[in-house]
């Protein structure tokens, strides 16, 4: 039974992230990517449609998210580390580090979700060995983004190491969600201070900053006692919620500005 | 593509609803215009899959054979069988059945359910295809079913006789039936490295030869879904194919070769562009190779099938 890792921010923990945000002002590169700041943030280009569905959502009724969550984003990182060749270790440590590190989104100023009635494949109430599943029709949204994202992540929440393994395993995300939503990795930069137009998590006592248009979501993270073996899909052991894997409250930094039948836009202005 | 109705969202009354989706044009506005999903794209490309796979000697399982879209997970029984006892056989055994025992499940993926989940995740990807809103158009057009029997009754009935109206024009159903032309983005995802992969294991389950073999036929499978894009509506709608252009981009190091959506006219620069950022990450790693028209596609992945040289060893 592995140690429990607490996600209170013990005082030595907050110092030490502090000290570290410290360092991260010098304008000296950090895994090469100049300073100064202490968020990385990786540009990408949306290819084709978006989609992953909400935690919430059922095998029939699939609606989507309009940006990618931090669970998954981090998992992208962790799928392309073993793309790499990475050794287990490696990959489960780089895991391990992303846990405390806080991710953003900043989605593009526009984005329209289609509502559209895809096929799908779908268990039988009695599946048999010859006919494991039938043909059914089910809801699914899929997202058309203008523009770019930038995905960030804030590097007081690990050190050299882990900054690094982020630089390198970046690079070869190909897609985030449902397969098929592909992306194009295209640079990073730093910064020290996101302002508005980043996904902005709602914590209890804490101040947030509301922008022009906004819509809010619940969007899931890597929770304080995650481990590679609870995420892994092909560990036995599972997840347990708010622990291994959380939900938190995030405005989205885009508002509904029209909505017909088959569609709804999102701007980030009104 | 031109005049084509490869995938349709539904039926209202007599009038089928084609897909459509909406994006952002380059002016910053809403715009609805026809898409065929990638689902669609990649059940034309394994249809042309399989028999390749079958000429080329690759093991097909019963329901791959049949086209079934469950292929090794519909009633193969030795899986069943391997599945069943989860003592003495871990997830990666089963992976490695499904990988060995059927080429097509190897490429394209199946989702194992019974006494256990494991997923093979396919290696050919498609995006959605969708059309250029400047250049796409979707028309509505009427057509008329002749129906000789079964169909008299719901025109009318004689009000003297109660006997259904028979006449040529009652025995006629109309239905409208959309077209769509255009220009149309495809983006596709091959990962030519995980054929024969055992994701769990992270070794090969089979052998260097049976991987060429497989990765050819998916070439050549991809070439085949550019010049017949076996979709829906095809009886009468087989669409007009008018040109192709695009980009291809190869990767032979662990970077994903750049992609780019070609709704962005400026995307084989880009392409380009990407490719020489990331040679500077990894040198030489990756070459792109633009095409002006479908002759020259089919050239290019005519050659790379045959100049294919797939890694020794995973990753």
């Amino acid at each position: 039974m592995p140690p429990r890792k607490t996600q209170a921010n013990s005082p030595d923990r907050a110092v030490v992230r502090a000290a570290r945000a410290n360092s991260l002002a010098d304008p000296a590169p950090i895994a090469g990517v100049p300073g100064p700041g202490r968020w990385l943030l990786a540009e990408l280009a949306p290819v084709s449609l978006f989609s992953l569905k909400t935690s919430q959502a059922t095998s029939g009724v699939g609606r989507t998210l309009v940006v990618p969550t931090p669970y998954a984003i981090k998992m992208a990182c962790v799928d392309a580390a073993f793309r790499v060749g990475w050794p287990d270790s490696d990959c489960a440590e780089l895991l391990d580090t992303l846990v405390g590190v806080e991710v953003r989104i900043r989605p593009p100023g526009a984005a329209v979700v289609t509502h559209t009635i895809v096929k799908i494949r779908q268990e039988p109430k009695k599946p048999s060995p010859e006919q494991p599943y039938l043909s059914s029709v089910a809801y699914r949204e899929v997202v058309y983004h203008a523009g770019r994202w930038l995905w960030a992540f804030d590097l007081a929440g690990g050190d050299d190491l882990l900054a690094g393994r982020l630089v390198t395993a970046l690079p070869h995300v190909r897609s985030i969600g449902k397969r098929g939503s592909f992306v194009q990795f295209l640079g990073f930069q730093r910064a020290d201070d996101l302002g508005e137009g980043f996904t902005a998590p709602i914590v209890t006592g804490d101040d947030f900053r509301i922008g022009a248009a906004w819509h809010v979501q619940q969007l899931d993270d890597f929770g304080p006692e995650a481990t590679f073996a609870r995420l892994s899909t092909f560990s036995a052991e599972r997840a347990r919620r708010d622990r291994d894997r959380t939900f938190t409250t995030t405005i989205i930094p885009l508002g509904l500005v029209r909505s017909g039948p088959g569609f709804s836009e999102y701007r980030d202005r009104p | 593509m031109n005049l084509h109705n490869l995938n349709s969202e539904g039926t209202e009354g007599n009038q089928q609803q084609t897909r459509m989706v909406h994006v952002v044009n380059a002016g910053g506005n809403r715009q609805s215009v026809n898409a065929v999903s990638g689902d669609m794209f990649k059940r034309i490309l394994v249809d042309h899959l399989i028999p390749l796979l079958a000429e080329a000697g690759q093991p097909l399982s019963p329901a791959a054979q049949q086209h079934s879209p469950d292929r090794i997970v519909a009633g193969y029984e030795p899986l069943q069988k391997l599945a069943a006892d989860k003592k003495n056989n871990p997830d990666s055994a089963v992976m490695a059945m499904m990988v060995r025992d059927c080429a097509a499940t190897d490429i394209a993926g199946a989702l194992l359910t019974d006494n256990r989940a494991v997923g093979r995740k396919s290696v050919v990807e498609f995006g959605w295809v969708v059309g250029l809103p400047e250049f796409t158009r979707t028309e509505q057009y009427l057509h008329v079913k002749y129906a000789p029997e079964g169909r008299g009754s719901s025109t009318g009935r004689d009000d003297a006789t109660q006997e259904a109206i028979t006449s040529v024009a009652g025995r006629q159903a109309l239905f409208h039936r959309p077209a769509s032309s255009g220009i149309y983005a495809l983006v596709c995802n091959l990962d030519l490295y995980r054929i024969g992969l055992n994701d769990i294991t992270r070794e090969y389950a089979v052998g260097a030869e049976a991987r060429q073999a497989r990765a050819r036929a998916l070439l050549q499978a991809l070439a085949a879904t550019l010049v017949k894009p076996a979709g829906a509506q095809r009886n009468t709608q087989n669409p007009h194919i008018v040109g192709c252009e695009g980009i291809v981009a190869v990767s032979r190091s662990s970077l994903p070769a750049p992609m780019l959506s070609p709704l962005d006219d400026a995307y084989q620069a880009e392409v380009e562009g990407c490719a020489r950022a990331l040679n500077k990450i990894q040198a030489d790693g990756i070459w792109t190779q633009r095409f002006a028209s479908t002759s020259e596609a089919l050239d290019l992945l005519a050659s790379l099938s045959a100049e294919l040289d797939l890694p020794a060893a995973a990753r």
